[in-house]
């Protein structure tokens, strides 16, 4: 084990307990996390950071999503745990994409913004469209303005 | 490393990576290699800066302390390292050597302004192409700068003491574009130096015949290695005493860069006919 795989094992001690801790503020929108659900976010979590080249500490960014996405209409507790893994997928992929430069917070709220507006819960079409048009506003420079954040020229009224 | 270290060094790199990413959770892994990188540099600095007898008193500091005490001993090395650059260019030698004069006012420059002690102090930003007489080892960053410049400076003391004309004529020996060649200047002028001494010549004149040459040669290559070296050692430490240095890490590097001429004696002309 070289010393970063050892720093990353002791992190991921940390965020097993993080997550729990996350039930007490979700559980007003019916949202709990069992401990499978735990260990399967967290073995998820390896995966997603060793496919996008990345490392968490302290408790990682899932507790964020958590905190901002589960008061969403569009999250069931059937779905909870897929959704969540999607998300972070989508984040990761895209603070790359973004070359770092828009923070954690910046990046959560405007992909909830996306998802509760335009994308009506589709994960898919957050990535596709609304963080396409993040990154490359964020990349080259350009402004972004609301009448972007849905797309190719879609505005979040065509959905309302 | 223990399970004690392992959880300290934990705690540091969470708090160095917080305040690199600004209370972001994640970094790209070669960002957390750079960050864990440098914050190692500073301790492994520190603990290098300590006298043996203080090893002890650093083995039962935590590893947070070793890094915040090697911080502030990197900024200190880079006021150092900016004060060393000065004198350096206050005693510039006047040779039209392109690579030691852009070294001085173009490489190293910008080291000051693209280094980043806090999250990447192992690096060495900026251009060093001009070789030294002994080159630096085992160092990095602001510490490689540092000592660098400290050699750099050693070597024009020692240079400064000669008449330019006279190392521009031992310089002319390598040829005819001599300006453009990746060559240091003291090497040249410490083996002439040191083969007029062995000679009873004027070390000053740095003049040798193509006698006087093979005759300090032979001089060295009749004896075991070792014995050649020390001879060698002791001519150019008396030099060097000569054009006034005498302290114990300016004269030790002139028998670091004289061992390192002597390892090629027998191998390659050192003395140069001028």
């Amino acid at each position: 084990m070289n010393e970063l795989e050892r720093q990353n094992s002791l992190l991921r001690r940390e965020e097993r307990g993080g997550l729990a801790k996350c039930n007490e503020y979700t559980k007003r929108y019916g949202l709990k996390l069992s401990e499978k659900d735990i260990e399967e976010l967290c073995e998820h979590r390896q995966a997603t950071l060793r496919q996008t080249g990345r490392m968490e500490w302290g408790g990682g960014v899932m507790q964020k999503l958590i905190y901002a996405f589960c008061d969403s209409p569009y999250i069931q507790a059937d779905d909870y745990v897929q959704t969540l893994e999607d998300l972070e997928e989508t984040f990761y992929y895209f603070k790359n994409e973004a070359l770092d430069e828009i923070s954690d917070d910046e990046l959560i709220e405007y992909m909830k913004r996306i998802f509760d507006g335009a994308g009506q819960g589709s994960v898919e079409y957050l990535a596709q469209t609304g963080l396409e048009r993040l990154t490359r506003s964020v990349r080259f420079g350009t402004p972004l303005g609301e009448e972007n954040e849905g797309g190719d020229g879609d505005t979040e009224e065509d959905y309302d | 490393m223990t399970e004690r270290e392992a959880l300290e060094w934990n705690m540091l790199l969470k708090r160095r990576m917080e305040l690199y990413s600004g209370g972001d959770t994640s970094a790209p892994i070669e960002t957390v290699e750079r960050v864990l990188a440098s914050a190692k540099y500073c301790v492994e600095g520190y603990k290098r800066s300590l006298a043996d007898k203080q090893t002890l008193l650093a083995s039962e500091q935590s590893v947070s302390e070793m890094f915040d005490a090697g911080l502030r001993l990197q900024k200190q090395y880079v006021e150092e390292a900016k004060g060393l650059l000065d004198e350096v260019r206050a005693t510039m030698l006047p040779i039209e050597l392109i690579a030691y004069n852009d070294t001085v006012y173009h490489g190293i420059p910008p080291f000051f302004n693209g280094y980043d002690v806090y999250f990447a102090a192992h690096m060495i930003p900026g251009s060093i192409d001009y070789p030294l007489a002994a080159d630096v080892t085992g160092l990095a960053g602001v510490e490689f700068i540092r000592e660098y410049l400290k050699r750099l400076l050693w070597e024009n003391k020692f240079c400064s003491a000669f008449a330019p004309h006279r190392i521009e004529r031992l310089l002319q020996a390598y040829g005819g574009g001599w300006q453009e060649l990746l060559q240091n200047i003291m090497e040249p002028v410490l083996a002439n130096a040191i083969g007029c001494r062995l000679l009873d010549i004027d070390p000053l004149a740095l003049v040798l015949d193509e006698e006087e040459v093979s005759a300090a040669e032979n001089r060295l290559v009749l004896l075991p290695a070792f014995r050649a070296c020390a001879v060698a050692v002791t001519a150019a430490q008396s030099v060097a005493r000569s054009v006034g240095m005498e302290g114990r890490e300016e004269l030790g590097y002139i028998r670091l860069a004289a061992e390192k001429l002597m390892s090629r004696i027998g191998l390659q002309r050192v003395f140069i006919v001028c």
